[in-house]
């Protein structure tokens, strides 16, 4: 938040360009006005005109969503919602890195290794993580294992995929280069083909991020609703369905939307301190 | 050549009827064929010849990226291709690329730290106070901190042989490390070039189809023949050193030059009709 502020305040300060960026965020802030007015409008025809207005009519007003968001962020259960779902996200997420990231650069660098590995991965790859719920929770013994291991495939293949393609386009005068130094073959993938890979695993990673967000919602309803503890933010949407609280369904799905873009811009934050380095031409 | 100090006597270059052949789907390729050339502990050994004969190939063997289809290459006695030795790349036998290749994650500082860092020669405080020192003689102390996507082409370059002299060489392998740049610029990398060598003469295989380039640097030129790649013509360019631009106005120099393009020129016509078959 702080770095969008400040990164506004010395555009502002240049005076010509038409009065640009302002303008832009002007017609921004209207937008979503207007938006939300109409949402408002939409909501209390009933009361106002003595219409409902079809379809649309069902959704809850914003002035009421805003009031059941104010009563959310005092209650320690949402934050545990938060907290919940944040925990299964970078259990799994940090699985995938760990175990994607490796078997990339593995794949990318040794042949013999590829060709027996590949044909396994490309069959299951195409799988959609939510297809594995079931039978994730026949295998894992816990709930809790079964949602982070889903959440985990929805991150894993995009990693180590984006892990391979960046490995194998290396460019071969470094590694080359490196090995005409005196560089064993482990050193080389260590200090010459991951970092070159680098910016290609931000990129999956930040992919990936986005799926387990996905993922995790999509588990958790499932768990949820099959009478499960669960509990994170998926959970949270669900109970307020069960309860018909439609001013708490959408708060739901913004506090998603937000985790969601919080971890993105974290990872891209991460990827910058990963990469500083700015790419050659 | 006055070469002092423990340097002089290494870097001998022995390469005997080397063939290098690849496997298409037509059958084998002669990309080397029965090509003998020795090079003397210190000279800088010029390689010219038309684009696409095979000189890469045979600076790749002696690299030790792959390895020949017979004959041998030894240096200073030690075979390092041949029947029986796997091709093994090794910090005696640096190469400099073509287009570059600086780790563009690393500055220039710890892209010349990494040799010795890669072979456990020095530790990291060692490594860093030989690396300033060595860049500070190049005249790029002011570089050290740099990223590459700073630097100018130039720079680059310099930095890269730097970072190869770091591994304490016996020869040096330059791959047309000049080609992409403008003339002023590579006039200024040649003078550099040799002002390094003056330093330390490491005994240098350069290979260029530039035949300026070549008379300029050279103590000797290698005309090669259109593929398969063999020695039709040498050289030895009797110009003393150090070498000055403003040599290059020189007959001697010209006459060099001539000598050379009509060497090369033969080739060059042998190797564009064979590319015409090639293509076909």
């Amino acid at each position: 938040m702080s770095g969008a502020l400040s990164a506004m305040g010395p555009r502002r300060a240049r005076p010509a360009r038409r009065a640009g960026p302002s303008q832009a965020g002007r017609r921004a802030a209207t937008s979503i006005a207007v938006f939300l007015l109409l949402g408002e409008l939409i909501a209390r025809a009933p009361a106002l005109f003595g219409v409902e207005v079809p379809v649309l009519g069902v959704l809850p007003a914003p002035s009421g969503v805003v009031a059941e968001a104010l009563r959310e962020l005092s209650d320690p259960a949402y934050w545990q919602s938060w907290y919940l779902s944040f925990l299964r996200v970078a259990g799994g997420f940090l699985a995938a890195l760990a175990l994607g990231v490796p078997l990339g650069l593995l794949l990318a660098t040794r042949r013999s290794f590829r060709n027996v590995v590949f044909p396994v991965f490309e069959v299951l790859r195409p799988i959609p993580p939510i297809a594995w719920v079931p039978a994730a929770i026949i295998f894992w013994p816990t709930q809790e294992l079964s949602i982070v291991f889903v959440i985990f495939l929805g991150a894993f293949y995009t990693i180590t995929f984006s892990t391979y393609h960046g490995a194998r386009q290396v460019d071969p005068a470094l590694v080359q280069s490196a090995r005409s130094m005196g560089s064993g073959q482990w050193r080389v993938l260590w200090r010459v083909v991951l970092p070159a890979a680098m910016p290609g695993i931000v990129t999956g990673a930040a992919i990936g991020m986005g799926i387990t967000w996905e993922v995790v919602v999509a588990a958790e309803l499932i768990s949820g609703g099959s009478g499960g503890s669960g509990g994170g933010l998926g959970h949270f949407m669900w109970d307020a369905y069960l309860a018909n609280n439609h001013e708490r369904i959408v708060v739901a799905m913004i506090s998603i939307g937000l985790a969601g873009y919080l971890s993105s811009t974290l990872l891209r934050r991460a990827g910058r301190l990963l990469a500083p380095w700015q790419p050659l031409k | 050549m006055t070469a002092g100090g423990a340097g002089a006597a290494r870097g001998r270059l022995v390469i005997e009827n080397a063939v290098k052949a690849y496997d298409t789907p037509a059958g084998p390729a002669l990309a080397v064929d029965n090509c003998s050339l020795s090079v003397e502990p210190g000279e800088i050994c010029m390689i010219v010849g038309p684009s696409g004969c095979g000189k890469t190939t045979l600076l790749n063997a002696v690299a030790g990226f792959h390895d020949l289809s017979s004959g041998r290459i030894a240096l200073d006695g030690v075979e390092i291709a041949g029947e029986g030795v796997q091709a093994e790349p090794g910090p005696d036998r640096v190469v400099v690329f073509q287009n570059g290749a600086l780790f563009p994650w690393m500055t220039a500082l710890d892209n010349v730290m990494f040799g010795p860092l890669a072979q456990g020669a020095l530790g990291p405080a060692q490594a860093r106070d030989k690396a300033r020192a060595m860049m500070a003689d190049a005249g790029l102390a002011d570089a050290q901190d740099m990223y590459p996507a700073q630097m100018s082409s130039g720079i680059r370059r310099r930095v890269e042989i730097v970072r190869a002299m770091m591994n304490d060489p016996a020869i040096l392998l330059l791959d047309e490390p000049y080609r992409a740049m403008d003339s002023l610029t590579r006039a200024m990398m040649h003078e550099a070039l040799l002002e390094m060598h003056a330093r330390r003469p490491v005994t240098i295989l350069f290979i260029t189809h530039d035949l300026e380039e070549a008379v300029f640097l050279g103590h000797r030129i290698v005309v090669m023949s259109a593929r398969p790649c063999r020695p039709t013509l040498e050289l030895d360019i009797d110009m003393p050193f150090p070498r000055k631009y403003a040599m290059t106005a020189g007959d001697a120099y010209r006459g060099y030059v001539q000598a050379a393009l009509e060497a090369v020129h033969v080739e060059a016509v042998k190797s564009f009709a064979a590319g015409e078959k090639e293509a076909a």
